[in-house]
């Protein structure tokens, strides 16, 4: 077991177009950082800033959310609440002290297994380089 | 009213006849028995109880909260009420819990309120360049005012229907809205004024030119306004951010989980709330309470936080409440374009689910 940091991510996805592109990813044997825990909802609206918040208080180093394109939510406008909720999210981030860097919000589509692996990889070297979560051990 | 002067003598008459007429079944407002007593809110039914009325300044409980408690919403109900009552109203309208139409709000000028801890209160008056008390004057110190108030850019309550003045020889009442000029012609004023014209003739109200020209007040009280939050919000913004981090934990770590913080906040009016113990957020029986219960209350709240300071008086620990709340509007403000308690037409900010994409997403607003 080296020293080096290994991010804990956890990743919020939609149901219907990140979360299938996941698992495209997985299908397709891409290879990617192995830090993100995927937990399944079933559109990004439903992600609450709450679980975001959660996991980080409970020593997730980054939070992902994934979710469909603008227009193409199969729920029709759920991730813009999202992207709305999660704004305010990283201002409430900010405040408090901790690195808004540490949630991300992405567009994913269900064909998109590449892009999801590249983003694993991308914000993993982001939380990498912004060091443990400030929160723990405090 | 209790003591002589700073609007008390208007507002008497005008609550006793709207209250005799029957045009309003009661006034919410704050009250005292006499002079030494302690003030404290009350409903008001009858005119001889118009007396009591008083506009020290000294804002107790939030007067907003009461009335969506205890308020029947059929009845025509007056508030008196400092722009932080008048703007928690408006925000509770916007939520269903209080409605607009049978509420007339009284608009009292208020250029700080003292806490508590500063002794007897019923004779002390903050205007703008000074303060009175028991007839003496001195002047305008910020060690009198409370925090809160230090950083409100609200004097006077523009979304009232009236707006009282608070000059020493009180003797001016305008009409902002159509409701209110309502108000005034039942309260016996012949040919009330409206607000934009005591804005726009700039005549001093009061006889004796103690009270400046309003548009110069507003100005001096904004520039002092922003001068504080430049310090209060400034120096916080420029520390590194594990500090803060250190900071706010080392805070919430004094909580004992009262929930006066939610019992004293005008806006937190949910029937069920996610913060009942045991419920899946909080643990009953552990405090300090987890982190989450903090951040809980800030992400709910925050948006349409209106600074009025009662969490601050509430909490037992002394932590700074209002003052992280009204920091994360305020960026709040720049993203969502949202003005809390203004227009009732407005949606709040996470209730809109529009198709317009907020004006950041990332990056830290803060430094």
């Amino acid at each position: 077991m080296s020293g080096k940091f290994e991010p804990k991510i956890v990743g919020f996805v939609c149901n219907w177009c990140c979360y299938a592109g996941a698992d495209l990813a997985g299908v397709s044997r891409a290879q990617y950082a192995p830090s993100i825990r995927v937990v399944r909802m079933m559109c990004s609206a439903r992600v609450n800033p709450l679980y975001a918040l959660k996991a980080l208080t409970k020593g997730a180093d980054g939070v992902l959310v994934g979710g469909c394109h603008p227009g193409e939510c199969h729920y029709l406008k759920g991730n813009y609440f999202a992207e709305r909720r999660l704004a305010a999210l990283t201002q409430l981030l900010s405040c408090v002290g901790i690195e808004p860097e540490r949630v991300r919000l992405e567009w994913i589509s269900a064909s998109e297994g590449a892009k999801f692996a590249r983003v694993v990889d991308e914000f993993t070297e982001t939380i990498r380089r912004l060091g443990p979560n400030p929160l723990k051990g405090l | 009213m209790v003591g002589v002067g700073y609007g008390g003598g208007v507002l008497e008459s005008m609550v006793a006849s709207l209250l005799r007429t029957g045009f309003l079944n009661e006034v919410l407002g704050l009250v005292a028995e006499h002079e030494d007593s302690a003030i404290v809110p009350a409903f008001i039914r009858n005119a001889e109880d118009a007396r009591k009325l008083t506009t020290a300044s000294y804002q107790p409980v939030s007067l907003a909260r009461l009335l969506s408690q205890y308020a029947d919403r059929d009845s025509r109900v007056g508030v008196v009420s400092r722009s932080c009552d008048a703007r928690a109203i408006i925000e509770l309208v916007k939520r269903n819990q209080l409605d607009r139409d049978n509420i007339y709000l009284i608009g009292l000028e208020c250029f700080g309120t003292a806490s508590a801890r500063q002794g007897i209160v019923n004779n002390l008056h903050i205007l703008p360049d000074q303060i009175e008390e028991n007839g003496n004057v001195r002047a305008w110190d910020e060690t009198v005012v409370r925090r809160n108030c230090l950083r409100c850019e609200y004097p006077i309550p523009t979304m009232a229907d009236v707006i009282l003045s608070v000059g020493r020889n009180d003797s001016d009442v305008v009409f902002v809205t159509e409701k209110g000029k309502q108000l005034l012609n039942t309260a016996g004023l012949s040919s009330p004024r409206s607000w934009s014209t005591r804005r726009g003739d700039g005549r001093s109200p009061s006889s004796d030119g103690e009270l400046d020209v309003v548009g110069k007040v507003e100005e001096r009280v904004r520039e002092r306004v922003l001068a504080y939050q430049q310090r209060d919000f400034g120096a916080f913004s420029a520390s590194e951010r594990g500090q803060r981090v250190a900071y706010w934990l080392s805070e919430f770590g004094r909580c004992i989980k009262c929930y006066g913080c939610r019992e004293s906040c005008p806006l937190c009016s949910c029937k069920k709330c996610i913060l009942d113990p045991d419920d899946i957020w909080v643990k009953g029986g552990e405090f300090p309470p987890d982190t989450m219960f903090h951040l809980i209350r800030l992400m709910h709240v925050a948006p349409q936080c209106i600074n009025c300071g009662q969490c601050d008086d509430a909490c037992p620990a002394g932590i700074p409440i209002s003052k992280l709340y009204s920091l994360l509007y305020k960026q709040l403000g720049d993203v969502f374009h949202y003005e809390s308690g203004i227009d009732p037409n407005v949606p709040p900010p996470l209730a809109a689910i529009g198709t317009e994409v907020p004006a950041s997403r990332g990056g830290d607003h803060c430094d």
